[in-house]
């Protein structure tokens, strides 16, 4: 690492790529699985993603008239759970760095009857385009663990989090009873192989498998947030570990 | 929290029923607006679970997590909470009940007037689906079946304790208790008189 001429790496699935392709790689993948993303996340988490993110959003607390960003936030389910909550004052901002994802996620809120409190950003979680201060919560629901850089995306976050405002990161963790990790290893031997019937592509699915196993577990991924400036940080385990909600707070200073 | 998910998804049915009866009451739903965005929690002691309805665009939300403070909490056994709810007057009016409430009282009193007083007319959303002449005679047959409903199950009552009372001699007459009663009464006011009688020998 230090010779000047070896290059910086990082890990895209169990693979060592260098860190500035990371971001193509990632959104190769997305590209690839856009259409159909929703789909597959039903039939690889047999439609639990759809009570988890209603649990995370009960944690979210948000109210009327606040401003929320959906990060990472894709297929903008999650943005139109938001968006009722925040009433016609409030603003829910749909960012993705993907711009196929983002493009499924506005023709879907746009066919949902745009509630008209959401907006769309093309935006990379590492250096957020937005000023300081700028939202009562951020959200990013299975997205932090395809960033390259996970630690300026937090700071990031941090940055634009107002104070006394709140960061939910949903994602897969690891799971607390070993016996469960085990049947979970089992189970997500399938995905690539559901990835091949629905889209054709198990290339997506099988990195999506290695990208979990390489995510930091529950205590690592808190101390990351705490590193990042929030005060306080406290997670949920969901379904004994194999999901986790970390919620980071910014305190006054 | 993988109860909590398992709850979740059983609230989830009750909920999209509850807002289904709700978007055919306007009037009703009209009545949620001054508690947008408020959160009511029910804490059961027991079993120890716990609920949040929070109002949400006029709808309501259920769930068994909540990330905010809420608003006003509901606590006692689930008797007394299904006691509360099922019986008349103000909601707010908890005395003897074994509730207790902290915080808004014109949130429960609100949710709790949307709860039970839906008034719905069934007939009318009916007639959307089946057309007016079989619809109203439905509404007729269910007003009969309602009634008799109602008139078999005070007969019932009735001949239960008549059976049990005069026939098997299992339990006493409304007479029999009352008189008891009294005697009881009397006899606790005739022993707290003697009391006094001997508290004043003592003193002189």
């Amino acid at each position: 690492m230090n010779d000047s001429n070896q290059k910086k790496t990082t890990h895209f699935g169990y693979r060592e790529v260098p860190v500035e392709e990371k971001a193509a790689l990632v959104g190769g993948v997305f590209h690839s699985v856009a259409r159909k993303y929703d789909l597959m996340n039903d039939v690889v988490s047999l439609g639990t993603h759809r009570l988890i993110k209603r649990f995370t959003l009960e944690l979210s607390a948000v109210r009327p008239g606040q401003r929320v960003l959906d990060l990472a936030g894709g297929t903008g389910d999650f943005s139109l759970l938001f968006s009722p909550r925040l009433g016609e004052k409030g603003q829910v901002v749909l960012a993705d760095i993907n711009e196929s994802m983002l493009r499924v996620g506005r023709d879907r809120i746009i066919d949902a009857g745009n509630p008209g409190n959401i907006s769309y950003s093309l935006a990379n979680a590492e250096c957020l385009p937005f000023a300081d201060e700028s939202f009562d919560c951020i959200c990013i629901a299975y997205g932090l663990r395809n960033v390259t850089d996970k630690d300026a995306a937090l700071r990031s976050m941090y940055r634009t989090t107002k104070i006394g405002g709140r960061v939910l990161i949903l994602e897969f963790s690891t799971p607390r009873n070993p016996l469960l990790g085990k049947a979970y290893d089992l189970y997500s031997k399938f995905w690539p192989i559901a990835g091949k019937i629905v889209l054709n592509d198990a290339a997506s699915y099988q990195y999506l498998v290695e990208s979990i196993r390489m995510h930091p577990n529950q205590e690592t991924l808190r101390d990351m947030v705490l590193a990042a400036g929030f005060q306080r940080c406290e997670f949920h385990d969901v379904m004994g570990g194999i999901c986790a909600i970390h919620i980071g707070y910014r305190d006054a200073a | 929290m993988s109860l909590g998910l398992l709850q979740s998804a059983l609230l989830l049915p009750l909920e999209a029923a509850v807002n289904a009866l709700l978007a055919l009451d306007p009037l009703t739903q009209n009545h949620l607006r001054p508690f947008e965005g408020q959160t009511l929690a029910i804490r059961c002691t027991e079993p120890s679970l716990q609920l949040f309805i929070s109002v949400h665009a006029a709808k309501l939300s259920l769930s068994p997590v909540c990330g905010a403070q809420p608003n006003a909490t509901l606590t006692g056994s689930a008797t007394a909470l299904l006691k509360l709810l099922a019986r008349g007057g103000k909601a707010h009016n908890l005395h003897g009940t074994g509730v207790s409430l902290d915080g808004s009282t014109a949130l429960v009193g609100g949710l709790r007037e949307v709860l039970t007083e839906l008034d719905l007319d069934w007939e009318y959303h009916l007639s959307r689906i089946t057309g007016d002449l079989p619809a109203s005679a439905l509404g007729r047959v269910a007003e009969r079946t309602r009634t008799t409903v109602a008139r078999s199950g005070a007969r019932l009552r009735e001949d239960l304790s008549d059976y049990l009372t005069q026939e098997r001699g299992l339990t006493p007459h409304r007479h029999e208790v009352e008189a008891f009663y009294a005697a009881v009464r009397e006899l606790d006011l005739r022993l707290d008189r003697l009391q006094a009688r001997l508290a004043a020998f003592d003193a002189s």
